[in-house]
């Protein structure tokens, strides 16, 4: 029996049938003691075939400010960095994939407290695709707002489409190819 | 006896605060799961796995069981008609 002609219709509408459970747990990234004894509860072992990160890269900042001022006690006008490093490779440890949803900032950042939150701008994200390119142990594709693989050769392309946009997609894995 | 009242009364009404800000909280995070799985639609495509082929098997035998599950649904039509 041949199934290909099936298959289309099949993979659409098994979004309607797969059933899905969802659990909510408290727990950081950073946790690993917590992290696990929930994988554990779970029963999950090994890699997640996606990590979906929901408008939640910019809450991964560290806790340093890289402001150039004298940061003030209640860190009003602060702002953590990101280590990219450390962030994508804590990530990329739990999942495959690792995607990112990700806005841009525009005037206002509700969810800002001291210096962790608060929406990236255009030129930290240019920095983390800066990293991401020059590093050949990433695989980088843009989803949205275009498709198209991130590397040295199209990194051009980021800084206009980040002016355009207020909102972007993509996803980061392990290049097969380096280690 | 009005002491104790006046007391008991006090700490109902600061577990009561307790746990509608626990609430608060709880229908915060739901309402950003929420958000975030309906924009599900909008990132589909980062979804794609056609390129990794253990990824793949797995698909497949996802389709296979909702074939299965469409199969015996046919049967039953089938039987129905006859």
């Amino acid at each position: 029996m041949c199934f290909s002609q099936f298959e289309l219709e099949l993979e659409s509408r098994s979004k309607f049938l797969t059933d899905t459970s969802i659990r909510l747990y408290t727990c950081s990234l950073f946790d690993d003691v917590a992290l696990n004894r929930i994988r554990e509860k779970e029963g999950i072992s090994g890699k997640f075939n996606f990590v979906l990160v929901s408008k939640t890269l910019h809450h991964l900042r560290t806790d340093e400010c890289v402001e150039e001022h004298e940061c003030q006690e209640d860190e009003e006008c602060c702002k953590y960095g990101l280590n990219e490093e450390y962030v994508f490779a804590k990530l990329l440890s739990l999942g495959e994939r690792v995607i990112i949803y990700e806005p841009i900032k525009t005037d206002g950042d509700l969810d800002k407290t001291r210096g962790r939150g608060g929406n990236f701008t255009k030129k930290e994200l240019l920095q983390v695709f800066k990293y991401l390119s020059e590093n050949e142990k990433y695989k980088v594709r843009f989803i949205r707002p275009q498709i198209f693989d991130l590397d040295k050769t199209t990194l051009y392309r980021v800084e206009s489409m980040l002016r355009q946009v207020d909102i972007l997609c993509f996803y980061v894995e392990k290049n097969s190819n380096k280690s | 006896m009005c002491d104790e009242k006046d007391d008991l009364n006090k700490k109902l009404t600061e577990k009561h605060l307790e746990l509608e800000e626990k609430m608060e909280n709880l229908e915060e995070s739901l309402k950003i799961w929420t958000d975030a799985i309906t924009e599900l639609s909008e990132i589909e495509d980062a979804f794609k796995t056609s390129e990794k082929p253990e990824m793949r098997a797995r698909r497949f035998w996802m389709l296979e069981r909702i074939l299965l599950n469409r199969f015996i649904l046919r049967l039953n039509i089938t039987q129905a008609k006859s």
